[in-house]
């Protein structure tokens, strides 16, 4: 079964996902913050990582650079989930080399689509 | 000798005849050296009366020299002695006129007057140079007029001689006296001067001076017009020992000159002792007193010869020996022939003797002559070059005789041309003698017929005439001359020529007209006023009286009182008078009142006109009409002060500025206390604000743009900033297009500019804040939404059919929420021109064709049915895809929730520079007064309508405010209830290139 870290420091997104990822048929790992984000990253190397852009400690976009910094975990998929626009998304995949961005609000068969792609090619 | 020995032979007497011979023969040496005696005598005598000819010959220089210095007074006005000494320096006196001792001025002073001409004297530098403090009239004697020595030249240590009165011995106020009376040169006799230097008796000559333009024609006319003398002082030593040395080598003779005819030593001029121990020597063989006659004095000359007068005439002194020596070896001979002989002798000696006298009369006269020539040219180069005016002089008839230098010079003739040819001739005017001869002819009472008569006819009457003539160059060039024209006398007072002295007027006439010209520039423009010290005006030019409206004689006599308006406080007048009494020059701007009671402003300069004493005793006011001028300052001060603006007036080549009050007020500052530099308000311009001011000005002063303005912060005083509003404008450049003057206004605008930064704050806040909730609402919205989702979708479990209905309603109001809050995020961030449009080449069609496929199905489950018509040929435009499908799917969104059934037409298509879509819907349609309603913000048609169909109002702001960022339009097209049709137009920017791409 694949494993997938999600970081969110709002529960009920944790908890809708969970729902879901169930459902999907993967396991998920939790953070609340991007540090607890980045210690389970490094300790129980996920399939798949889903990182808010705004936490405390540190931010999705930090937990992303450090993951993309560390060749031991820089093929790790990373996709960063931001009520920003198309623009920022870009910005972000461009500079803290993060494989992809999801706008918030989603669709659940919108991130199913994002992840299955991901999870199939890795 | 065959003769002689028959007397002998006849042996008659011959003893007899022996000692008749020897007696002969003595009488002959006896008659012989008579005769011989009185040849010495007769020649001695010559020669007395040579040295008599030398000395009034001599005197007749120095009277030629003091007819030149009375000519230098005739010339100039006043003689100042800086004048009489140039004057005095170029007649070389030592080398030309030796026994001059000094030339000196007396004047004439009145006891009136001798106070004031002491004081002057004394004091005035223009006079005597350096004044002479010292100076007083000696020796001190209560008289009617004072006759004190004022000029000496060359000067003598201490000036002691300064002020000496010669009038106080009786016969030298003889001599001035009749010297004056007489219009003649005079000789005093011996006189003693008051100067160690002058220890021996000298004697003077005095010549007087007459006022300018005076009547002398008669002794009391000379009288009065009698100004002073000139006089040389001469010593006789100097004199004598000078002529005598000519030829003392081999004439050894005592002269003794008295200043009567009779010879006491009271009256003893000069003595050459030098030659013989005494005077009265009676052992002298030879001695003769001659009198000499010098004007109106005879001086007498006593000669004395010694014995061996004339002992070199060798042939002469011997014969008497030949006479007795002869006599006795040939007594025959000589007894026959010595009566024939003595007689032939003595004969033939008068004979020679006469010849002889008349040879040495002859070499004297001529040597005379030629001494006397040689002298006299010599005096007159000296003073006719000396001059600079053209001085000619004629012989009786008008011929002339002498062309000085500066006569050459300005007629430009030379004299070799001139001399010999007759005046006025070539260098009068013809038609200018003419009118004269007229006019005299009216003032004398006698015909003068056009010709030199006109120049002489009133000298002649021992008038003076001067005249301003034209002379005509040889160039032909005419110029204005002042001519006086002096009758020149020999010794016995004839009429031998004339003297004409030219003075060249040009410079003169030129300054006049320069005068006239500046007076006249003067009246033009100003107002002119003079009046007496106490104010009362006594000269008002034409413009006084135009601007005053007052005619001429109801100013003259009155003071200023008479414009005087009330305006000014009493003190303004009392400091005005302050001033110019104390000889200082006012000015200031008063406010007069005319006679028909309008005020008026006049820029005034007052201008105290002081005496040589330096007293005031007139002032000259100049004042220029100022009141057009005061009212336009006022009205731009006012029109400064209404608008509030600081005013400055920039000399950009200088970098001088000027600040009006009101500009440095604004910055705190008093008035003056800003530096009117450039760099000094520089300064005070923001730094973060500088570069671009600098940039505004730079293109302003190259010239491309034709105002300047500009926003900008300044530093005030008080360490505080300022926004200020900065126009400006140049308004002069120099020759090469540089700009040389521009002038601008400050407007505080910090307010405003206040007022303006809080609304964008305001609009930031609120932007921010929009921005902020949105961001946040969608958190929670997300979280509802899927909670919502996943009940609904039954993956937590089975749900009954209401509790579905009611979950709908939920997921519906909760999409419907998600729409409107990205609406606005999208409206917001467009309307801050936040939104970044990445435009691309891109094919209308294409895109218009994907988001009808999108609709496809949405639009079969309501029934509906898409058409697409493409136009074939159409171009690609730049454009933002992903707006672009926004605003297309808007469009078609509208178009689906608001028809009901039927066909939704969507086209594409072009029309000049532009492309065009469509989307027709066949909907309720829209009146024709909501249109325009459709596009602006928030507005809400048929609200029912509105929550049936879950819009959110947003839509067609957003796709107006995408359209318009692309610079195209949008609109619609609709009658009500027959549907309508929404497009938009992008404009085709490069369609070329378009083209070929398609």
């Amino acid at each position: 079964m694949k494993r997938i870290l999600v970081a969110d420091d709002e529960p009920d997104i944790i908890d809708i996902l969970r729902f879901r990822f169930k459902k999907w048929g993967y396991e998920m790992i939790e953070a609340v913050n991007g540090q607890e984000a980045l210690d389970a990253v490094k300790k129980l190397r996920p399939d798949l990582v889903l990182l808010d852009f705004r936490m405390p400690v540190f931010s999705g976009e930090e937990v992303c650079q450090q993951i993309k910094n560390d060749p031991e975990l820089r093929n790790i998929p990373v996709i960063i989930m931001t009520a920003s626009q198309e623009k920022i998304r870009t910005q972000i995949k461009n500079a803290y080399g993060a494989d992809d961005t999801i706008l918030k609000p989603f669709k659940p068969e919108d991130l199913l689509e994002k992840i299955t792609k991901y999870l199939i090619e890795g | 000798m065959k003769i002689k020995s028959s007397f002998f032979s006849t042996g008659v007497l011959p003893f007899f005849i022996f000692i008749l011979s020897i007696g002969i023969t003595l009488f002959g040496w006896h008659s012989s050296l008579k005769n011989l005696e009185h040849r010495k005598h007769v020649r001695f005598e010559s020669r007395v009366q040579d040295i008599s000819a030398r000395i009034r010959e001599r005197a007749g220089v120095y009277i030629d020299a003091l007819y030149g210095a009375r000519g230098l007074f005739a010339a100039s006005n006043s003689v100042e002695a800086g004048e009489w000494r140039a004057y005095v320096a170029q007649l070389q006196m030592e080398k030309r006129y030796p026994g001059i001792f000094a030339l000196g001025y007396i004047q004439k002073i009145s006891r009136k007057e001798k106070e004031a001409a002491v004081e002057d004297i004394r004091s005035n530098a223009g006079f005597r140079e350096a004044g002479y403090p010292e100076f007083k009239i000696y020796p001190e004697q209560e008289k009617s007029e004072y006759y004190p020595i004022t000029f000496v030249e060359p000067s003598l240590p201490g000036n002691m001689i300064f002020g000496y009165d010669l009038s106080t011995s009786e016969s030298l106020s003889q001599v001035l006296m009749k010297s004056a009376e007489s219009n003649a040169p005079h000789i005093s006799g011996k006189i003693h001067f008051p100067q160690p230097e002058m220890k021996e008796a000298d004697i003077f000559i005095a010549m007087p001076v007459y006022k300018h333009d005076s009547k002398i024609d008669t002794v009391e006319g000379r009288k009065q017009a009698l100004e002073g003398f000139v006089i040389a002082i001469i010593e006789p030593r100097l004199l004598f020992s000078k002529i005598l040395n000519f030829s003392r080598r081999d004439w050894r003779i005592d002269f003794e000159i008295y200043d009567r005819q009779v010879m006491k030593d009271e009256h003893l001029l000069y003595d050459n002792d030098s030659v013989l121990d005494s005077v009265h020597n009676t052992n002298a063989s030879f001695s003769v007193t001659l009198p000499v006659t010098i004007l109106d004095r005879t001086f007498a000359l006593h000669a004395t010869g010694d014995p061996d007068f004339g002992s070199n005439d060798s042939v002469g002194n011997q014969l008497p020996l030949y006479v007795l020596f002869g006599g006795f070896v040939f007594s025959w001979f000589l007894y026959f022939f010595l009566n024939v002989l003595i007689f032939g002798r003595a004969k033939a000696e008068k004979y020679a003797e006469e010849k002889h006298q008349d040879l040495i009369k002859e070499i004297a006269e001529r040597r005379a002559a030629e001494e006397s020539l040689w002298r006299s040219n010599e005096m007159r180069n000296a003073i006719i070059h000396g001059a600079n005016f053209s001085i000619i002089s004629t012989d009786v008839n008008g011929l002339i005789q002498t062309f000085n230098a500066t006569a050459e010079k300005m007629l430009g003739y030379s004299a070799k041309e001139m001399v010999g040819r007759s005046t006025p001739e070539v260098i009068h005017v013809a038609e200018e003698v003419a009118n004269r001869a007229r006019s005299l002819s009216r003032e004398l009472g006698r015909e003068i017929k056009p010709g030199f008569e006109v120049f002489v006819a009133k000298p002649k009457l021992g008038k003076p005439d001067e005249q301003d003539w034209t002379y005509v160059r040889k160039d032909g060039v005419r110029f204005p001359v002042r001519l006086s024209v002096t009758p020149l006398k020999d010794n016995r007072g004839e009429i031998t020529g004339f003297l004409g002295i030219a003075g060249d007027l040009s410079e003169t006439r030129k300054a006049q007209a320069e005068l006239l010209a500046y007076k006249t520039a003067l009246d033009h423009h100003a107002s002119v006023a003079v009046t007496d010290k106490a104010g009362v005006i006594i000269y008002a030019n034409d413009r006084f009286c135009e601007v005053s409206k007052y005619a001429r004689h109801e100013l003259i006599g009155k003071t200023h009182q008479i414009v005087n308006s009330g305006y000014h406080p009493v003190s303004f007048f009392t400091d005005m008078w302050d001033t110019i009494l104390s000889g200082l020059v006012w000015q200031g701007e008063i406010c007069n009142r005319s006679k028909d009671g309008t005020l008026y402003w006049m820029e005034t300069t007052i201008t105290p006109i002081k005496d040589l004493n330096g007293e005031i005793t007139h002032f000259v006011a100049v004042r220029t009409d100022i009141t057009e001028l005061r009212q336009s300052r006022e009205r731009v001060e006012m029109a400064l002060k209404g608008g509030d603006l600081g005013l400055w007036d920039w000399n950009i080549q200088t970098g001088d500025i000027f600040f009006n009050e009101r500009l440095t007020s604004m910055l705190g500052y008093g008035l003056g206390e800003m530096a009117p530099r450039i760099e000094a308000w520089e300064k005070l311009v923001h730094p973060e604000d500088k570069p671009r001011v600098k940039e505004i000005l730079r293109q302003h002063l190259s010239g491309e743009t034709i105002n300047c303005e500009t926003e900008h912060r300044l530093l005030k005083k008080n360490g505080e900033w300022i926004w200020v509003l900065n126009k400006g404008k140049t308004l002069e450049w120099d020759k090469e297009g540089k700009p040389l003057r521009a002038v601008g206004t400050h407007l505080d605008i910090t307010e405003k500019k206040n007022a303006e930064q809080k609304i964008q704050e305001a609009a930031k806040a609120k932007s921010d804040f929009t921005s902020m909730v949105s961001h946040e609402l969608r958190t929670p919205l997300m979280v509802i939404q899927e909670s919502i989702g996943i009940v609904h979708d039954g993956s937590a479990g089975p749900i009954n059919a209401d509790q579905l209905s009611f979950l709908d309603k939920a997921k519906k109001n909760v999409e419907r929420l998600a729409r409107l809050i990205n609406n606005v995020l999208d409206y917001q961030k467009l309307d801050a021109g936040k939104s970044i449009f990445q435009k691309k080449i891109d094919s209308l069609n294409d895109i218009t064709r994907e988001v009808v496929n999108d609709y496809h199905e949405v639009a079969i489950k309501r029934g509906l049915e898409i058409d697409l018509f493409l136009c074939e040929d159409m171009p690609k435009v730049m454009l933002d895809r992903d707006k672009i499908i926004q605003v297309l799917a808007n469009y078609l969104n509208n178009a689906i929730k608001f028809s009901k059934e039927g066909k939704i037409f969507v086209s594409t298509g072009h029309e000049g520079n532009t492309v065009k879509v469509s989307v027709t819907d066949n909907g309720p349609g829209i009146r024709e007064e909501d249109q325009d309603k459709l596009f602006s913000s928030f507005s809400q048609l048929g609200e029912a309508n509105e929550r049936k169909t879950g819009g959110t109002g947003l839509g067609l702001v957003i796709s107006k405010q995408i359209i318009e960022a692309h610079g195209g339009k949008v609109g619609v097209e609709s009658s009500f209830g027959k549907g309508a049709t929404f497009y938009f137009i992008l404009p085709i920017v490069e369609r070329r290139i378009s083209q070929e791409k398609s």
